[in-house]
């Protein structure tokens, strides 16, 4: 059964696709986001212990049999449930929100859950490498602006050439295709310190980790409800999910847990920095989404991995902490500038309300994983709610810099788009009954940060353009790597193809012809002379003929 | 296998029925399809359907070489013409004929000698068959030079100003090819005339292994845009605007490669073995100066050429290096990688005469015509790598037998083939970038932009779901 409603989604997607771009788009939506919940559904039937194993035989070519694996277990079905509540959520706020090409984005929203699920049921290398391709495809076409699109797939091309090579490497010296097999390549892998340190590099820039961040900052074009998607439920989770199913590669080499270590704390930190210093709101999700990385990361670099369950939650918690900010920013009529809004709370109570009830399920998840790494969950715990009462507060309670008719214009936002985000926190709170007195002492923090907004004094560092527009990782990137290849490019056209190929190589036997010719209808001329040198010319080679045959 | 028989034959008599049939077609200027394009689509179509049911008489698995006809020519000198059929050169020859039908579809409105060039593109489809299905000395030699002739008489027609000095090198390279591979075949008939697979019996002195074998590698190699052979092959490229000539242009590379492949992996001797170390050098140069390069110039024809290049070296070495990669998984990425270039040639000559018709600058030209935004998109994203069609598990096979060989060698290659792929995405987007409103609105008068038809976006739609099929499963045709 699952198969078939599986097989739902995937024709669903490519309906979707197929549909005109602006024809019905809410009732296309619906139809989507229908597909989504069946399959939510389905998924609870199965009740939060399925042990279900298929193996389909996909693909058999030379040196290469591949089977289809759907593994459904208690371990992954959480993630499975978020990944779809996650894509559900994504549809409806395009159902009733300004997406543009409603119909185009579902299609890809449906096709990348596909994708994402089949990364998620992946048992051996080859499906896991063409779930990645795929979500890197679909989210290329979801990027809806050319810059964003450009360094999106730059990077990401790299870093699945580097997977494509690491893959070929340990195929290369009969690794088999199971996942469980890599636990073996320390005892029979060459190249270890190559693989393991490839293999993170290519993890980072799909995760966007710090210094790769880059990629998703530019994204700052596109909307609001696109930008959430791709940061929790595309691109970087299939970074995440390459890093969990290939962590038996990472202890081949001594360097891989230190650099999973330095990058994730640089992850949470830089994260901190940018949302509290930067003014654009969707380069701050980003910024938040960099913290919330750099944290899951953490857990796996400090040899606690974060149990599946917990990393659901705290996903799907981010995600709605990042479509609060999507409603920050529709009540400040799409302006995404922190610096020109603020206190828009006596017009928008009701949606501070709702800011608290996904706070406090925030903080009810997050008291979970405390038991498993102390430190990392409290300074994560501490580090996200300075920063997120801030940059709330700032657009909520700090000093009005809206013009008026925005301010006149703000407003709670449509119950279609906040609803479905009150019953997924709601539940999520129910689920983990967290302690009342922990969670209000959390929660009343949070009004207190909000309140006295610590940070604030920060606040000039909106008006310098040196920050808000630096990009010092590309400039480093032109400088040390495109510039260098162009010059280098450039000097051997000039060099290797113009001087010696066509001014020396080529035009050396144009002469040496040209000559020839004139040489022979100068002996072809009917003059005694050429008769003379014609006649030379035979008998001298007849002379050496003779000569060299008497030898 | 009787069956079979008849096929191999009908798969080269096919495209020279086409050859006459199109010679005798009228000009017709009153519809929007030539005659002549017609007959041309139509041979290819049923050329296609013949593959097909060739295709399924094969043992597809069994990866060798099937004999299956045989004609006595002559009795002294005793001349045999034997004709064989695999799985490889099968999917050559579809993916050759599909690679010429796109490139037909690229000239389909062009009405300057339209004619001519479709009968040469179905006698170069002919000869190129022959080639592929050549299985002894003669034809096979026959068949290697014979098909240069229509690509010669194309470029001479349908050259831009520097036609003669492209026929020049053309020519000059050609015959230097020719020449020795005459002698190295003359040479190995003088002792027996056995077919290609079986030329490994004949023993030689060991100067005359060098002498012979060293001929038919440099016979080869003049047609790979090898260093120092890239030379003629990049002044094509870049010469010609003309999709149906540039893909007939670069498939030439193709020839030599499956020379090389059909004659060294089994047959090259041992004294040959140390040479293959400086091919492995200058290879390896080739494909780097190619990519970077092709990084540095702006014409995408260069670039096009530049990953033409890297890929054909990268499937060479996959081939000849003892590696595990089987002739089927180059086989399976050769087509896919042909009908992509294709299909991408069609889409930049469109876009080159939509630049040269508006006289405008073709930045920023695909935001104004969105179906060709989308397959060139598609067809960039699938010719990068990405699994969008069989290239990205095949090619994960060869690359995965070039790094067991030599790793250093294997990321040299990938390191081209990274900077090829980054030429092709520069293009991509200097072509998507959006230029500003004022720009906009002086550089692109929206009527004068034309997008390709509904019919060359649906022929471009079937030809991304072949490329997908391909992904699925490279043998889906068979079931």
């Amino acid at each position: 059964m699952l198969v078939k409603v599986l097989f739902l989604l995937l024709s669903a997607g490519i309906i979707s696709e197929f549909v005109p771009k602006n024809r019905l788009p809410i009732l296309w939506s619906l139809i989507a986001s229908a597909a989504v919940a069946f399959f939510i559904y389905m998924l609870t039937q199965l009740g939060p212990t399925p042990d279900l194993k298929i193996d389909y035989p996909w693909l058999e070519i030379p040196n290469l049999a591949v089977n289809l694996d759907i593994i459904l277990n208690s371990h992954n079905i959480h993630l499975v449930f978020a990944l779809s509540v996650l894509a559900f959520l994504v549809l409806l706020q395009s159902a009733f929100g300004e997406e543009k090409e409603k119909n185009t984005f579902n299609g890809l929203v449906l096709l990348n859950l596909f994708s994402a699920l089949m990364l998620v049921f992946a048992d051996n290398y080859i499906q896991m490498l063409v779930a990645v391709g795929v979500c890197d495809v679909l989210v290329f076409s979801v990027i809806n602006n050319i810059e964003a699109k450009k360094t999106y797939i730059y990077a990401n091309f790299l870093a699945d050439i580097g997977l494509l090579s690491i893959f070929a490497v340990i195929l290369g010296q009969g690794g088999g295709l199971d996942l469980k097999n890599l636990a073996d390549y320390a005892k029979f892998g060459h190249h270890k310190d190559f693989v393991a340190i490839i293999l993170l590099v290519c993890i980072f820039i799909k995760t966007g980790l710090f210094p790769f961040h880059g990629t998703y900052v530019k994204m700052r074009q596109i909307g609001f409800n696109r930008l959430n998607y791709v940061l929790y439920a595309a691109t970087p989770l299939t970074g995440y999910l390459l890093l969990l199913k290939t962590e038996p590669l990472l202890q081949i080499s001594h360097y891989s847990y230190p650099l999973l270590q330095i990058m994730a704390l640089l992850s949470l930190v830089w994260g901190c920095v940018g949302a509290v210093t930067i003014d654009n709101l969707k380069q701050k999700n980003v910024y938040f989404a960099l913290m919330f990385w750099g944290f899951a990361y953490g857990f796996t670099a400090f040899g606690t991995r974060l149990e599946d369950f917990y990393f659901a939650s705290v996903l799907t918690m981010s995600f709605l902490f990042g479509q609060i900010l999507l409603l920050a920013y529709k009540i400040c009529s799409n302006e995404i500038y922190v610096s020109e809004t603020g206190g828009f709370l006596p017009r928008v109570k009701f949606t501070f309300l709702l800011i608290i009830l996904v706070i406090s399920s925030f903080y009810a998840v997050l008291m979970v994983p405390v038991q498993q790494n102390l430190w990392l969950s409290i300074v994560y715990g501490i580090i996200f709610s300075i920063v997120s009462a801030h940059v709330l507060s700032q657009i909520l309670l700090g000093p009005s810099k809206a013009d008026d008719r925005v301010q006149a214009m703000a407003k709670n936002p449509s119950i279609l788009l906040w609803l479905p985000m009150a019953i997924i926190a709601f539940a999520v709170l129910w689920h983990f009954k967290p302690s009342i007195t922990s969670l209000l002492l959390c929660v009343f923090t949070w009004i207190l940060l909000f309140v006295y907004r610590p940070l604030k004094r920060f606040d000039y560092l909106y008006e310098k353009d040196n920050i808000q527009k630096a990009d010092y990782i590309s400039e480093v990137y032109n400088l040390l790597i495109v510039t260098p290849i162009t010059v280098f490019g450039r000097l051997l056209w000039v060099t290797v193809e113009f001087v010696f190929f066509e001014r020396t190589i080529i035009s050396s036997i144009q002469k040496c012809l040209d000559f020839m010719v004139f040489l022979f209808r100068r002996i072809h001329s009917g003059t005694f002379l050429g008769a003379v040198a014609f006649t030379t010319v035979g008998i001298l080679v007849m002379f050496v003929a003779w000569w060299y045959g008497n030898r | 296998m009787e069956n079979l028989k008849n096929l191999v034959n009908i798969i080269i008599i096919i495209p020279l029925l086409g050859v006459f049939f199109t010679s005798l077609s009228r000009e017709d200027n009153k519809s929007r399809l030539s005659n002549a394009f017609c007959v041309g689509v139509f041979t290819i179509l049923s050329n296609l359907i013949v593959l097909w049911r060739a295709a399924l008489q094969i043992n597809i698995g069994k990866d060798s070489w099937q004999v299956v006809e045989k004609f006595n020519w002559m009795e002294n000198p005793k001349i045999e013409l034997v004709f064989g059929i695999d799985v490889f050169s099968l999917m050559l020859i579809a993916a050759v004929h599909i690679a010429v039908l796109l490139g037909m579809i690229g000239i389909r409105r062009n009405t300057y000698r339209q004619k001519a060039l479709i009968v040469f593109a179905l006698m170069f489809l002919s000869l190129i068959s022959g080639y592929f299905l050549a299985s002894d000395f003669f034809s096979f030699y026959i068949f290697f030079e014979a098909l240069l002739l229509p690509l010669f008489m194309m470029i001479g027609i349908f050259g831009d100003i520097k036609k003669q000095q492209i026929l020049y090198r053309f020519f000059l390279y050609n015959l230097l090819g020719a020449v020795f591979l005459f002698v190295a075949l003359m040479a190995l008939y003088n002792h027996q005339n056995v077919s290609i697979r079986e030329v490994s019996q004949i023993v030689l002195s060991g100067h005359g292994e060098v002498l012979v074998w060293g001929s038919i590698f440099i016979a080869f190699l003049s047609r790979i845009p090898i260093w120092p052979f890239h030379y003629w092959i990049s002044s094509v490229s870049v010469n010609i605007s003309n999709p149906l000539v540039f893909m007939v242009a670069n498939i030439i590379p193709l020839t030599g490669v499956y020379g090389l492949i059909r004659f060294f992996p089994v047959n090259a001797p041992e004294v040959l073995r140390p040479y293959l170390l400086i091919l492995e050098i200058i290879s390896i140069v080739t494909m780097l100066l190619i990519s970077l390069i092709g990084i540095t110039k702006k014409d995408i024809q260069y670039k096009i050429f530049a990953y033409m290049t890297v890929y054909y070296i990268m499937y060479l070495l996959g081939a000849l290096l003892p590696t595990d990669a089987l002739l089927m998984n180059i086989g399976f990425s050769l087509f896919s990688y042909l009908i992509i270039v294709a299909a991408l040639e069609v889409m930049v000559a469109h876009i080159d005469n939509q630049r040269q018709s508006g006289e405008i600058s073709d930045c920023g030209i695909l935001c104004s015509i969105r179906r060709s935004s989308v397959v060139f998109s598609f067809l960039i994203l699938a010719a990068i790598g990405m699994p969008l069609s069989s290239m990205f598990l095949n090619n994960m096979v060869i690359l995965s037998g070039l790094m067991k060989f030599n790793i250093k060698m294997a990321v040299c290659i990938l390191l081209a083939m990274v900077l090829s792929a980054i030429g092709l995405l520069q293009h991509l987007f200097y072509l998507k970038y959006p230029p500003e409103k004022d720009e906009m609105s002086l550089n692109f008068k929206e009527n004068e932009i034309e997008d390709i038809s509904m019919r060359v976006f649906g022929v471009m739609i079937m030809t991304a779901a072949l490329l997908v099929l391909s992904f699925i499963n490279p043998l889906w045709f068979i079931g």
